[in-house]
């Protein structure tokens, strides 16, 4: 335990800038989101809409003259989702490559330390870090908007982050693997980014839609103010692979 | 005699470069042994095999009585090893304290007490993070670093690279107090031949991944000698072929040979010969380093 403790608090040192940023990006959001619906819905109110085909009117003023709904995709089906993404890559870059880059993988692994250990460790810091900082805004947008007088029932606003954390652990666990692997942390960077993108890839057509990581991960897998726990099981067992691979290439790694 | 160290065949490839083409290696416990040999001979790839960073591609090796290829005593025999090297980096973003805390957090059998000593000697700042310390600075932080657990063998990889040399006395005094006082092994990799001569009792000249010699020093220097020879006129004696000559070069009106039997075998063939001048020369190990790796000193 003392060993883990020691990394641990290492982990934090080394990310506690990005780890501060991250925090300031996702409280800022958190924080502006709900009230600038009020203008939304104002600009909304004046706008013609006779040009448009019916339905398309209609759904639109679905979405923007409610405020979970605006709430629901603004949160999960955008903000928090493609700031998760970038900082997911940006937290794993602190990994095993990044060790082997700057020579301490030298210093740490010609201790009495387990590559397996400093791999749990990193993913684990990293990842716990990013999932504490989502359920903190999300909470956050919750308190700011019922404080701007919305109608945000927390269960069901909170029934979106499954789907959420369960991508982001796919996500990191790909990306901390590639960066196991990688001799380079920025090509490992680059891969992962590739990766996120490719995930994506489905999503552009209607058939293959539901098998897309980040569709499921925007929170479109379920309806809003339900949980889409089939998209977050499979995320997770995804999540669980990718760990297992990228433990398997930290141990074979040389320093 | 026990020892700390035992290779046999080890060989190591970076992709179709052979950095270990079968290497030997005998390290006896309680020895100060030194590690010579040529910029990228194989010397840091032994070292980092022999602690579990790199894995050998063939050979067998055993540490303090524990196999080293074995990765599931890995652990075991890293709590008994202190490790520093010139190239190994610390964490820019941690102080000196946080280094010490982070190591002390590692081992089992860390001695505060003297990494303290080590402190107070080098008046080391504390709270200053490593990326904002002088390389002698960082330097003498990866040796306390080293010492930090007493370890029964400390590996060093040019320990004293960047240092002047007043603070290169003051690191290897501490580091032989410290060691010596315990009986520990130290097996030092370096290409600074007087500090190795100073400090080593034992060597061995690695050159293309192989040991070309290995032995005590006192007993190389004896052996290793050079034989300046005058032969008289009109004589055709082959000296390359005379026993014990490892190489033959002119010098002035002569020849100066490097032998590995201490000029026995010269001064008892050329003894026969009217009129041949024969001088044996000790050789310092730089020179004797020089011929082994097969470049003659100017």
């Amino acid at each position: 335990m003392k060993v883990i403790r020691t990394l641990v608090r290492k982990e934090f040192v080394e990310l506690r800038i990005l780890g501060l940023i991250a925090a300031v990006v996702l409280c800022a959001q958190a924080a502006f989101l709900p009230p600038v619906y009020g203008h939304l819905g104002r600009a909304f109110d004046g706008m013609d809409l006779s040009g448009m085909p019916g339905h398309l009117a209609e759904a639109l003023r679905s979405v923007l003259m409610s405020f979970r709904a605006y709430a629901w995709s603004q949160w999960y089906g955008k903000n928090l989702t493609q700031v998760l993404l970038v900082f997911t890559v940006l937290f794993s870059s602190a990994g095993l490559a990044r060790e082997a880059a700057r020579g301490t993988g030298e210093f740490l692994f010609s201790r009495p330390v387990a590559r397996e250990t400093v791999y749990a460790v990193k993913t684990g810091v990293g990842f716990g870090l990013l999932f504490l900082l989502t359920v903190g805004s999300t909470l956050l947008f919750i308190v700011v908007a019922r404080l701007a007088g919305h109608d945000l029932p927390a269960g069901w606003f909170l029934s979106g982050l499954p789907a959420s954390l369960a991508g982001m652990a796919l996500f990191y666990a790909l990306a901390a693997a590639l960066q196991a692997r990688a001799c380079e942390p920025f090509r490992a960077l680059g891969l992962s980014v590739g990766v996120i993108a490719l995930s994506g890839l489905p999503a552009l057509f209607e058939a293959t839609r539901a098998y897309s990581p980040l569709y499921r991960m925007f929170g479109s897998g379920a309806a809003p103010g339900t949980v889409d726990w089939w998209g977050a099981a499979v995320l997770l067992a995804g999540a669980a692979l990718a760990y297992a691979l990228g433990r398997r290439f930290a141990a074979g790694r040389e320093f | 005699m026990k020892y700390a160290i035992e290779a046999k065949g080890l060989v190591k490839r970076h992709g179709s470069v052979r950095a270990l083409a079968g290497l030997d290696l005998i390290v006896p416990e309680g020895s100060v042994f030194g590690l010579l040999g040529p910029n990228g001979a194989g010397k840091t790839t032994a070292l980092k095999g022999l602690l579990g960073l790199a894995r050998f591609d063939a050979g067998t090796v055993s540490v303090l009585g524990v196999d080293a290829a074995d990765p599931r005593r890995s652990l075991e025999l890293r709590a008994r090893v202190g490790y520093a090297s010139s190239d190994m980096s610390l964490f820019g973003f941690l102080t000196v304290d946080d280094h010490i805390e982070l190591c002390r957090g590692l081992y089992p059998s860390w001695d505060q007490g003297l990494v303290q000593r080590g402190l107070d000697l080098f008046a080391l700042p504390r709270r200053r993070k490593a990326g904002a310390l002088s390389r002698g600075m960082r330097g003498q932080l990866g040796l306390i670093l080293a010492l930090g657990p007493r370890p029964a063998l400390l590996m060093l990889d040019e320990p004293t690279a960047g240092l002047d040399p007043l603070m290169r006395r003051a690191f290897l005094s501490v580091l032989l107090g410290e060691v010596a006082a315990r009986g520990g092994t130290v097996l030092m990799a370096s290409h600074q031949l007087t500090e190795v001569e100073r400090t080593c009792d034992r060597v061995a000249i690695i050159h293309r991944g192989r040991a070309v010699a290995s032995g005590g020093l006192d007993e190389l220097k004896l052996t290793r000698k050079q034989v300046r020879v005058v032969l008289p006129e009109g004589s055709d004696i082959n000296l390359a072929a005379l026993p014990g000559v490892v190489s033959v070069a002119r010098a002035g009106h002569g020849f100066a040979l490097h032998v590995s039997d201490g000029g026995i075998g010269v001064a008892e063939a050329l003894g026969r010969v009217s009129g041949a001048i024969v001088d044996t020369e000790a050789l310092t190990l730089e020179d004797i380093f020089c011929t082994e790796v097969g470049r003659e000193t100017p």
